[in-house]
């Protein structure tokens, strides 16, 4: 180095080292800068263009959230699913292509995308969610929210994948402790509304605020009117009404706020209903099996087997059931008594009952599933059931609803299944086939031959017991019948027609988890024995089939209206409210008459001695069964009247019939408002009945006692057994 | 030979430097100019619109306060037209120009900056309407 340094040679070359040194620096500094300073300005162009697509899009989104809690809070939006996938998605696109036509040549790309694993205001956590607004409505604390994350995408810039989250929201929570101090009316309501990063809301008017209450003299929810709003700071507003409202309205309360946005969210001052189911059985009974399947409808009715429930609260006012989506409503019970602690869900579905005019009368008739996302309204009612296991009296209900305006309708545990191939629908107590116009037999009832017998498209309605052997297999079941087919034969014109079955929601996806509902309405009528013998005369008949989970009956509901009986028809014997076959499988029978237990074996003679046999006087129930299987029907008053108005008591019979027409054992019982051995009969033009038959399922017996099961439950049927409500209240 | 060596180098030293001043041209000042002035549109709209002000003096069409707010925001010697269309390209401020200097700038300038703005809509109405602000400095 010594060497180098002091060698005079070498002063040029350290010289040169340096220079070159520093023309590599140099030139790679100002290379560098060169490009450099064009991405510069490109930066600087797209960025802009970037932050107008960001802000904006979060503008769309307000514009897309204010459309949609407007348009549901008007019940405008049937389907949130719906909307979001055709409405959103739609404004979405339009937006994208816009941005497309404006600044065109940058291939502008967007993508929005829910974000999920988050909290919406620090309280409301979203999982698993597909949903870009999510709304939690109908509590003290709601709120409407929007949030995705938005990819932009500049192609013609190389300028990909630049994500953002955008989140809107509107809270609205309302102060309920007025409730807790008992006052006679309120004047006025606390409220805190907020919006995105829990800034207060601010600059809103009376016009912003609406209260709506439940008037019970006018049966409807009115709106209070707002005299002032006065703004108390972070969000914090006092609501004055120009009237107080009373004691105990002021407790059910929806409370709406719209902001300077559009943005609007829904308040509810209370989130359940709760009361107390009594049993009215006579004591001293086992009640494993008594199981109600009870409706609740609007402004505190309760329906059980087609009666409404005594509310024996009666000083204490109801507190109604909202008009929310009826997919929201959910139902709790308590299994071990009114109080105790052990509340469980309890399978609940919801269905549209209404006036329905047939042949000038106006019925009151299931017509189906209700439309899910359809606020509740006087045709609704919400079925659930209530067990009362260990001769327990009260048990508690508490009909509650979800907040999420995403929630699906109850579709929890069921026992109950519908195979729409076969017609088959299943419960965990029984299965029913459905035999009708386009099933006309099963093959579970055939001649001793084995042939099948088929139906010709009569609407009937085959019971089994779960285990689906033919063994525990008996006949089908006549919801009706008139006269004798060539003077020998039973029950010739049956209702004709299809069952409609109702087992889907309009979504097409939901089940009715607690009971399938089978509809028929007929204008026609048709013998089993020959397939030419059908008319559009004699009568039309309406009937609906409850086919119930978890529950040993099954009920059915019909109406009859008589239209004119042709003059030449030559056996016109017989009026059957119910007909139950047997299959040669029952070994006994019993019914109850007016006084007291009948019961004998089936004498199973040859053919045709003896076929039928008649017992007079029949009261609430009949019976029949083997050592694996038994059946009853049982009949409550009103249906008991409709059996005796057609000629009195003194014609109406419980019978069985032993051989079946064309050889065969059959062991059925019958139900005759009008016995088939006695003298001819023609039901006037213009003659109506209707009755309610319940079938109860059981395992039968060993001996001509087998009927104790059905003796057992056949009260919780009847009018005067009903269940009575006890009004607890809301909260 | 130490001479030649020193002529030698000083030939070095001086063709890199014609060499990398050659290479190196500087922008010229013009796109500086247009860049600026095209974030300052940006800029302005931007914070019109953060206010609120924006979508109100457009969708209210309030064309001569909206030419107010720019003249306040813009520097004196910005120039300024804004064109507003709505989505299907239709002149919303046809004989009401939003406008601002002399208009024979804007014609004999060769470095107008334009910038691009839209807005999605009001009153939770989706109704765009696009705003096209052209800038020179005068």
């Amino acid at each position: 180095m010594r060497k180098l340094l002091f060698n005079k040679r070498g002063q040029f070359i350290v010289i040169a080292i340096m220079f070159i040194s520093i023309m590599i620096i140099s030139v790679t500094i100002f290379v560098y800068s060169t490009i450099t300073q064009y991405r510069y300005q490109r930066w600087e162009e797209y960025l802009s263009v970037v932050d107008n697509i960001r802000i904006n899009s979060g503008e769309v989104l307000n514009i897309a959230l204010a459309n949609f809690t407007n348009q549901f809070l008007r019940g405008h939006v049937k389907s949130k699913t719906e909307w979001e996938a055709y409405v959103l998605r739609g404004l979405l696109s339009s937006w994208e292509r816009d941005l497309q036509k404006i600044y065109a040549g940058m291939g502008v790309d967007l993508d929005f995308k829910a974000v999920k694993n988050r909290l919406i205001a620090s309280k409301w956590r979203i999982g698993d969610d597909e949903h870009i607004i999510k709304c939690f409505w109908y509590g003290s604390d709601s709120v409407s929210s929007i949030c995705a994350n938005l990819s932009i995408t500049l192609s013609s810039y190389g300028f990909y994948g630049y994500h953002t989250i955008l989140e809107e929201y509107l809270r609205l929570q309302v102060d309920t402790s007025y409730i807790d101090m008992n006052k006679s009316e309120i004047q006025l309501l606390n409220v805190i509304v907020t919006k995105e990063n829990e800034n207060p809301c601010f600059g809103l008017t009376n016009s912003n605020f609406e209260v709506i209450w439940f008037n019970n003299e006018t049966n409807s929810w009115d709106e209070a009117s707002i005299a002032n709003v006065t703004y108390n700071g972070g969000g914090c507003y006092t609501l004055n009404f120009t009237n107080p409202i009373p004691k105990p309205y002021y407790k059910w309360l929806f409370i709406s706020v719209t902001d300077q946005r559009g943005i609007v969210t829904l308040c509810s001052t209370y989130s359940y209903i709760e009361f107390t189911v009594k049993r009215k059985t006579p004591e001293g009974r086992v009640t494993d099996d008594e199981i109600y399947t009870l409706e609740a409808g609007i402004n505190g009715t309760w329906y059980w087997n087609g009666v409404k429930l005594h509310n024996s609260s009666a000083s204490a006012t109801p507190p109604p059931i909202p008009p929310i989506p009826i997919r929201l409503f959910r139902v709790n019970v308590t299994e071990s008594g009114a109080d105790s602690d052990d509340w469980t869900i309890s399978p609940c579905q919801y269905e549209v009952w209404d006036k329905v005019e047939w042949h000038d009368r106006l019925i009151d008739v299931l017509r189906g599933l209700a439309d899910i996302n359809s606020p509740f309204n006087s045709s609704n009612r919400i079925v659930f059931q209530v067990g009362f296991p260990n001769s327990i009296v009260n048990q508690s209900v508490r009909i509650w609803w979800e907040t999420d305006l995403d929630a699906p309708p109850y579709q929890g545990g069921t026992d109950l299944e519908y195979d729409s191939v076969n017609m088959v629908a299943k419960t965990n107590r029984y299965i029913v086939e459905f035999i009708g116009k386009k099933h006309t037999n099963s093959s579970d009832y055939r001649y001793p031959n084995g042939t099948i017998i088929d139906y010709h498209g009569v609407a009937a309605l085959m019971m089994k017991k779960p285990e689906g052997s033919s063994a525990f297999c008996f006949g089908p079941w006549n919801i009706h019948g008139y006269g004798k087919c060539n003077g020998r034969s039973l029950a010739e014109w049956r209702p004709f027609g299809e069952w409609q079955i109702k087992y889907y929601y309009s979504d097409g996806r939901s089940k009715a988890p607690v009971r399938l509902i089978a509809i028929l309405n007929s204008t026609e009528v048709q013998c089993v024995y020959n397939a030419s013998h059908h008319s559009d005369a004699y009568y039309d008949t309406f009937a609906i089939v409850f086919i119930t989970a978890n529950v040993k009956y099954l009920i059915v509901n019909t109406y009859v209206y008589w239209e004119e009986v042709p003059d030449d028809y030559s056996y016109p014997y017989g009026v059957w409210f119910a007909s139950v076959m047997g299959k040669g499988e029952p070994k006994w029978f019993a019914f109850q008459n007016q006084t007291e237990v009948y019961s004998d074996y089936y004498d199973y003679l040859p053919w045709p001695d003896p076929t039928h046999e008649e017992y007079k006087y029949p009261g609430y129930w009949a019976a029949h069964w083997n050592e694996n299987f038994g059946r009853g029907i049982i009949i409550n008053d009103k249906s008991l009247q409709s059996l005796q108005s057609l000629l009195g008591i003194d014609r109406t019979r419980f019978s069985i019939t032993e051989a079946m027409s064309g050889g065969g054992e059959q062991g059925s019982i019958e139900l005759e408002a009008v016995n088939c051995l006695g003298s001819a009969y023609r039901p006037p033009a213009g003659t109506y009945y209707s009755y309610t038959v319940a079938m109860w399922m059981y395992d039968g017996g060993e001996d001509e006692n087998g009927w104790q099961e059905i003796g057992n439950y056949y009260v919780m049927f009847l009018e005067t057994y009903s269940p009575e409500i006890i009004i607890k209240g809301g909260g | 030979m130490r001479v030649i060596e020193t002529i030698l180098a000083s030939f070095v030293i001086v063709f890199a430097m014609s060499f990398l001043n050659t290479i190196v041209i500087s922008p010229p000042s013009e796109i500086y100019e247009v860049s600026d002035l095209e974030k300052l549109g940006y800029n302005v709209l931007y914070e019109l619109d953060s206010q609120g002000v924006l979508k109100e003096f457009v969708y209210n069409e309030s064309w001569g306060n909206l030419t107010a707010a720019l003249k306040i925001l813009l520097p004196a010697n910005v120039y300024f037209s804004l064109d507003v269309y709505d989505v299907d390209g239709t002149l919303l401020n046809q004989g009401y120009p939003i406008a601002y200097g002399d208009w024979s700038v804007f014609s004999e300038s060769k470095y107008i900056a334009s910038v691009s703005y839209i807005l999605p809509g009001t009153d939770s109405r989706y109704d765009p309407r696009i705003l096209k602000l052209k800038l020179v400095r005068g």
